[in-house]
């Protein structure tokens, strides 16, 4: 009977020993000290014993069943110890990361300078113009001293639905919109996307984006052209920026020009982003052509105006150093999500 | 449009470098796509005599050589086969550089010093079709009497230097698609006397003809055609252009044909007034007609291809058939041939609308119709043929016929633009004097008679007072 005794012990201690859970602990609990329980079994078992044997195989027992139910309480505190540290830490990581699957959208670079540009004139007085992006071609090209056989309207290959109807190849047909529904003075910047059948490079792009600016009352200058257009690079590219005119032509504006910015890398001095020259071209502009305005039905006599636009990917190219437009449509949002 | 500098010397002294040009002409309106210089990028390659030619001990394809090149004698190992001793080579020496970014070091070719290299003809850099003589796998043979500049620097003896400008023209400056048109302009920019050497042909006077060798002109279209000048040139020689009227069409990027043809691009490049010269016998009836195209009209063009045309397109017909499209190409069966004797020389001009339709239908741009399609002067035409005659005069390729036929349905308008020195100065935001802008606008050859703008023959892009201050802005700078 000793044997017996000795043998539950050995064996009790050594699965004990593997046991992994509380669970797993309760069910060893039951096995040795339960009701019908391996010691219990022994302890019944003792009213075969004589007098002499049966008080010594009790206090055997029952020292067994101590030490037992001592092991089996340290057990059970280090698994109540482990399951609250287990506990503290996935809840801890709960904390620190509340949504782990759910990714923040951030604002798509064209949109974030087209949101700068308008805060920056919105700032100026101006207001937000729209219009269609199906547009008529009277709107795109007629109105604005375009007629049918003016060789610009080969310089840009346009998307033409009907030979009526296109989409827009530039937003200054929105020029011509405002000045037909508005007396001046007129003070509006107009952001949007327009169209041409150019093939995709890293420069060209069929579709990209432009913000127009037109300015229409009496004694409109071009050095007030040419302060706005200072005063706007130099809350967009910087303090320092310095601006040039290049005499230039478009069709709808005379005296035309293009503007250049200083380098806003090199700050003149020419580097690689200004290709060596210290100036960056950014953007068309002019006075508005007497014939625009008359078309639109303002007296040239009494009124004059300014005319400007410019590309928003190539600032956004220029300013986030991007050196392929394609990223911009791409849309690949390892690229979007470091703007 | 390409302008060599040493064509624009021809109208304006330059006493600036050419990238200085370059960026002061972008400044004043003239924009500068590149400034090519040629021959810069060849350096230390000289003019050398081969004196020996032995075989190599251990390479059965090298040869080792010993050149003069004047004040020392060179052993150069070659692999080239067409050379002999006695002749003159390109003999890029130690430390030299090539167009291809080649540097020349002396070293040893299978255990046999080499100092140096011979120079083909691409090595250079120099096409093949300006050296007929040459072969394309092997040293350049250099003509005999380069003897006398032994050790003297290639680029300097053949002449390679040569900085190309090319030109970004906005549509409004037809003008300026010439060497005269940007010569103007050069001058202005830096303030220089324009030369102006085609003086003589603007005072020529010549006398008008119904008829000359039996050719007659009509204009059929004269909505379509504003002008259309016929000269007569015979006896001539077709050949070889000389070397400084290829050179001049090489820098501008046009290859040369015969004396006749390049005569006709020479001009075009000059005066922007695209030419056109037939042999007279290919004219059926010697009879000129400016018609439109009859319907599904066919005409094989000068590149071989034939066109179907309809009747929005203009032609130049003689009784029979067309024998060019007007403003855009000629036809094969009116073409300059060895054979030709007598040359009819054409300068008219069209409607710019209906030649960019035509251009486009045809799918076929050319430097005539680019031209055409932005509206050209007729006064100018008048002096491209005339100067077209003096050069055949010139270079002695055949001899003109007194007399021009010149059927002139609608006379160019002559822009007036009333000067308003209030207007100009609110407008700009500056503040001139009348005096001040005048003198501005009589360097632009824009003469201002009691305060009336009067636009040169060759700005019809100059219609209203904001063109005018466009002038004045683009001079003075804001
Ligand atoms: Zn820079």
């Amino acid at each position: 009977m000793e044997e017996q005794i000795a043998k539950i012990k050995e064996n009790s201690i050594k699965e004990m020993s593997q046991c992994n859970d509380e669970k797993e602990l309760n069910e060893l609990k039951v096995k040795y000290l339960g009701k019908k329980g391996e010691l219990t079994k022994v302890l019944r078992g003792m009213g075969a014993l004589n007098s002499e044997e049966r008080p010594v195989i009790g206090a055997l027992v029952n020292k067994i069943r101590d030490e037992l139910e001592a092991l089996i309480e340290n057990k059970a505190q280090e698994f109540k110890k482990q399951e609250l540290s287990k506990r503290l830490q996935t809840e801890n990581i709960d904390v620190t990361e509340p949504s782990k699957k759910i990714h923040l959208g951030s604002l798509h670079p064209i949109t974030k300078i087209i949101n700068e540009v308008e805060e920056i004139f919105l700032g100026m007085g101006y207001q937000i113009a729209d219009g269609p992006e199906v547009e008529k071609a009277i709107y795109n090209f007629d109105k604005l001293n375009t007629p049918p056989d003016h060789p610009a309207r080969d310089l840009q290959d346009t998307f033409y639905i009907t030979d009526d109807i296109l989409l827009r190849s530039q937003t200054s047909p929105v020029q011509a919109r405002v000045m037909e529904t508005q007396k001046p003075p007129i003070k509006v910047i107009c952001p949007g996307a327009v169209y041409r059948s150019d093939s995709v490079d890293s420069t060209h792009s069929p579709v990209f984006h432009q913000v127009e600016g037109l300015v229409v009352d009496k004694n409109i200058s071009m050095t007030d052209l040419k302060g706005t257009l200072e005063m706007f690079a130099k809350k967009c590219l910087g303090e320092n920026t310095k601006i040039r005119f290049r005499p230039h032509h478009f069709p709808f504006t005379e005296p035309s020009a293009e503007a250049d910015v200083s380098c806003f890398v090199c700050g003149g001095k020419g580097c690689k982003v200004c290709k060596g020259e210290g100036w960056i071209e950014l953007l068309g502009c002019g006075m508005v052509h007497p014939n625009v305005l008359k078309n639109c039905n303002i007296d040239p006599d009494e009124y004059s105006g300014f005319a400007f636009g410019f590309g928003v990917e190539r600032i956004a190219m220029a300013k986030f150093g991007i050196d392929d437009m394609r990223l911009l449509f791409e849309n690949d949002i390892r690229f979007l999500k470091q703007f | 449009m390409k302008a060599s500098r040493e064509w624009l010397e021809e109208f304006s002294n330059i006493d600036v470098t050419t990238l200085e040009l370059a960026d002061k002409l972008t400044m004043t309106g003239s924009k500068v796509e590149t400034v090519e210089q040629r021959g810069n990028d060849i350096k230390n390659v000289v003019v050398g005599k081969i004196l020996e030619i032995k075989k190599h001990p251990d390479a059965d394809k090298l040869v080792v050589t010993k050149v003069d090149v004047a004040n020392e004698i060179l052993q150069i190992v070659t692999g080239a086969n067409n050379i002999k001793v006695g002749d003159i080579v390109p003999i890029a020496k130690d430390g030299a550089s090539l167009p291809n970014g080649v540097k020349i070091k002396t070293g040893k070719l299978r255990g046999i010093e080499s100092c140096g290299m011979m120079c083909s003809v691409g090595e250079l850099n120099l096409n093949l079709s300006d050296y007929p003589e040459q072969i394309e796998h092997g040293i350049m043979i250099l003509d005999k009497k380069l003897e006398k500049d032994l050790g003297k620097d290639i680029v300097e003896v053949l002449n390679l230097k040569e900085d190309v400008i090319d030109f970004e023209i906005t549509p409004n400056r037809p003008d300026c698609l010439s060497i005269e048109g940007l010569g103007r302009e050069v001058a202005i920019t830096l303030n220089k006397e324009f030369k102006n050497p085609r003086k003589n042909i603007d005072e020529l006077k010549i006398e008008n003809k119904e008829e000359i060798e039996g050719l007659k002109v009509s204009i059929e279209a004269p909505d379509l055609c504003y002008r259309y000048i016929a000269r007569v040139v015979k006896d001539v020689k077709i050949e070889e252009s000389p070397d400084w009227m290829k050179r001049r069409l090489k820098a501008c990027g046009v290859r040369s044909i015969n004396n006749i043809v390049d005569i006709t691009n020479y001009v075009m490049l000059e005066m922007g007034q695209p030419m056109h010269a037939f042999d007279i016998n290919s004219i059926e009836g010697k009879h000129i007609t400016v018609r439109r195209a009859r319907k599904q009209e066919k005409i094989t063009t000068l590149d071989e291809v034939e066109r179907t045309l309809d009747e929005d397109n203009l032609v130049i017909a003689d009784d029979k058939k067309a024998v060019a499209i007007a403003g855009v190409m000629g036809g094969l069966n009116s073409e300059i041939e060895e054979t030709t004797k007598t040359v009819v020389f054409e300068s008219a001009v069209f409607n710019g609308g209906s030649v960019r339709k035509t251009a486009k239908k045809v799918a076929l741009r050319t430097e005539s119709s680019s031209r055409f399609e932005k509206g050209l002067s007729p006064e100018n035409a008048l002096r491209a043929i005339n100067r077209a005659v003096e050069l055949v005069e010139l270079i002695k390729a055949g001899k003109a016929i007194d007399g021009k036929i010149d059927v002139y349905p609608t006379k160019q308008k002559i822009n007036k633009i009333k000067i308003d020195e209030n207007k100009i100065n609110s407008l700009l935001g500056i503040n001139l004097s009348k005096e001040e802008m005048i003198e501005i606008l009589e360097k632009l050859q824009i003469k201002v008679e009691n305060d009336i703008a009067i636009a040169p023959y060759f700005r019809m892009d100059l219609e209203y007072l904001a063109d005018i201050a466009e002038e004045i802005v683009r001079i003075y700078r804001i």
